[in-house]
């Protein structure tokens, strides 16, 4: 076993250059693999979270002047709550919109009410929490229909655009791991190829003297191993560090996006792993090939 | 030892260079397989260490077809077998040493032990105080010698030598084939195809004249239908 793992050494350090561009081209595709796993993961749960946060807002139509009418926002309040799937309704006054959309604006309730000629310009609201959340957009028509009710919105778009993306993303990132994935095997394959030309007179000894086809093909299969082991723990290595300043960034710097990083790095472990896998995993197989093809036994 | 029966090899361009070849080689005999260039010998030792599989026929080693053995059990034929040829093959990055004890060392056998019969081998051929050179930095006859000692480490049954003194002077090519009756008397069965007559006249060997691919002589027949009561 030493021999082996000597002689595979050997052909790693003989063919120094092929070596490097095999490990850097495994390092890159799988770093490309552990990228897109980890953005998948957290478009998943931004697309989670955001689906999760959906609710209803039901504005009272101005044209109607039911914004002074108590009782007729108790009666729409009610009917609300009668709709199929509503778990709950909050009343937005017109007076608490404008301090919320003061704050939001970073202006005094004065100033925004300056811009619409002294008066506050926003109807009454209903904010609606929905019990079943693919069932947002029939609850939104059906309130929509309650009388006195002018508009229901529910952030129609946002969803459909987030999981679009993610399945753009998905699309691309398998493409692109793809592509790295076969360069690497194909890297490996010839890495290997030519060790098994450089030690040709080697082998043809060993065949002679009755080496097993296990003992000739050890060497290569170590090497094709390795290749894979290096470029997987140094991708490992990038992404880790990637991740973990990416996640420090997000918390301090942007800590209202709805992204999750898991408190024990689980996502991160899994992902990690299968870098590893993969990268053996193409090693070993690119080692294989290449012997199957190369190495006459 | 060695049985071919009606042995014909035909290579994949059609170029056919054994035709239904019959040859017996007991345990412990020593041939020397003659005949122009192209008649057939090469290819006939190639038979003998599954090189080369035959086309017709059989061949047998120990009652073992070599034609339907299995690809896994050929290294383990090949371990009762030593082979040398004209071209030597040594590795030239090795030493003397290194060189005969890799023969050791892919059989996987200890260290130690490897040592202990690397030199003692090494002595046999005569070649001790060289341990330490490389194949480069000793002559031809050395290098051969190289090569027998390497072939005979593993202490095989049977020796295969493909030309072993082409390369070499009248001279060294007898110290080589001495070495070899040498190892012959020790009990190995060898096999030698060879140009150098002068060599195959002296030695009073069985010999065996190959020519365009079928034997046409052989002078062990008559001692062989002695031995048989024939």
């Amino acid at each position: 076993m030493g021999y082996i793992i000597r002689q595979a050494l050997r052909s790693l350090v003989r063919n120094f250059w092929l070596s490097v561009a095999s490990i850097m081209t495994m390092m890159i595709s799988l770093a490309i693999l552990g990228f897109a796993l980890i953005v998948l993961d957290m478009t998943g749960n931004l697309a989670t979270s955001i689906e999760s946060q959906v609710q209803i807002s039901a504005y009272v139509g101005e044209e109607e002047g039911l914004e002074e009418d108590v009782a007729m926002i108790a009666e729409i309040e009610k009917k609300i709550l009668a709709v199929e799937h509503v778990e709950g309704v909050t009343v937005v006054t017109p007076e608490e919109g404008l301090e919320v959309l003061a704050q939001e604006k970073g202006k005094s309730v004065e100033e925004i009410k300056m811009d619409f000629a002294g008066i506050n310009p926003l109807p009454y609201r209903f904010v609606v929490d929905v019990s079943e959340k693919n069932r947002v957009k029939e609850t939104a028509q059906k309130i929509e229909n309650i009388q006195g009710v002018y508009r229901a919105d529910y952030g129609q778009g946002v969803l459909e655009k987030i999981l679009g993306l993610t399945r753009t993303l998905r699309l691309v990132g398998i493409f692109v791991v793809l592509v790295f994935a076969l360069a690497a095997f194909v890297l490996i394959t010839l890495n290997i190829r030519a060790n098994v030309f450089s030690r040709e007179k080697e082998i043809q000894i060993m065949r002679l003297v009755g080496a097993s086809n296990a003992f000739i093909r050890g060497p290569f299969f170590v090497e094709g191993t390795l290749v894979g082991s290096i470029g997987a723990v140094i991708a490992v290595i990038v992404v880790g560090s990637g991740y973990s300043i990416f996640s420090q960034f997000v918390a301090r710097e942007m800590n209202f996006l709805p992204i999750g990083f898991g408190a024990d790095n689980q996502i991160l472990m899994t992902v990690l792993a299968i870098m590893i896998a993969v990268g053996v995993f193409i090693g070993v197989t690119a080692s294989m090939v290449s012997m199957r093809r190369f190495l006459k036994l | 030892m060695i049985q071919l029966r009606s042995v014909s090899k035909v290579y994949p361009n059609g170029s056919k260079a054994l035709s239904r070849i019959n040859l017996e080689v007991p345990k412990n005999d020593f041939v020397f397989l003659v005949g122009s260039s192209g008649a057939g010998k090469s290819t006939l030792i190639k038979l003998l260490f599954r090189e080369e599989l035959a086309t017709r026929g059989k061949v047998l080693i120990n009652g073992v077809d070599l034609v339907g053995l299995k690809n896994r059990q050929v290294p383990y034929m090949r371990r009762k077998m030593g082979v040398i040829f004209q071209d030597f093959k040594l590795l030239p990055n090795q030493t003397v040493f290194d060189n005969v004890a890799f023969a050791q060392r892919v059989l996987g056998q200890p260290s130690r032990l490897i040592r202990k019969r690397t030199l003692q081998m090494l002595d046999l051929v005569g070649l001790a105080a060289k341990h330490k050179a490389f194949p480069n930095e000793l002559s031809g006859g050395e290098q051969q010698r190289v090569c027998v000692a390497r072939a005979m480490i593993n202490s095989p049954e049977l020796l295969l030598a493909d030309e072993p003194t082409g390369n070499l002077d009248v001279d060294t090519a007898w110290g080589i084939a001495d070495l070899l009756c040498k190892f012959n008397e020790l009990g190995t069965t060898i096999i030698m195809s060879t140009h150098a007559m002068h060599i195959v006249e002296n030695l009073n060997k069985r010999v065996v004249r190959v020519e365009g691919g079928e034997i046409v002589e052989d002078t062990g027949q008559h001692a062989l239908l002695t031995r048989w009561g024939l």
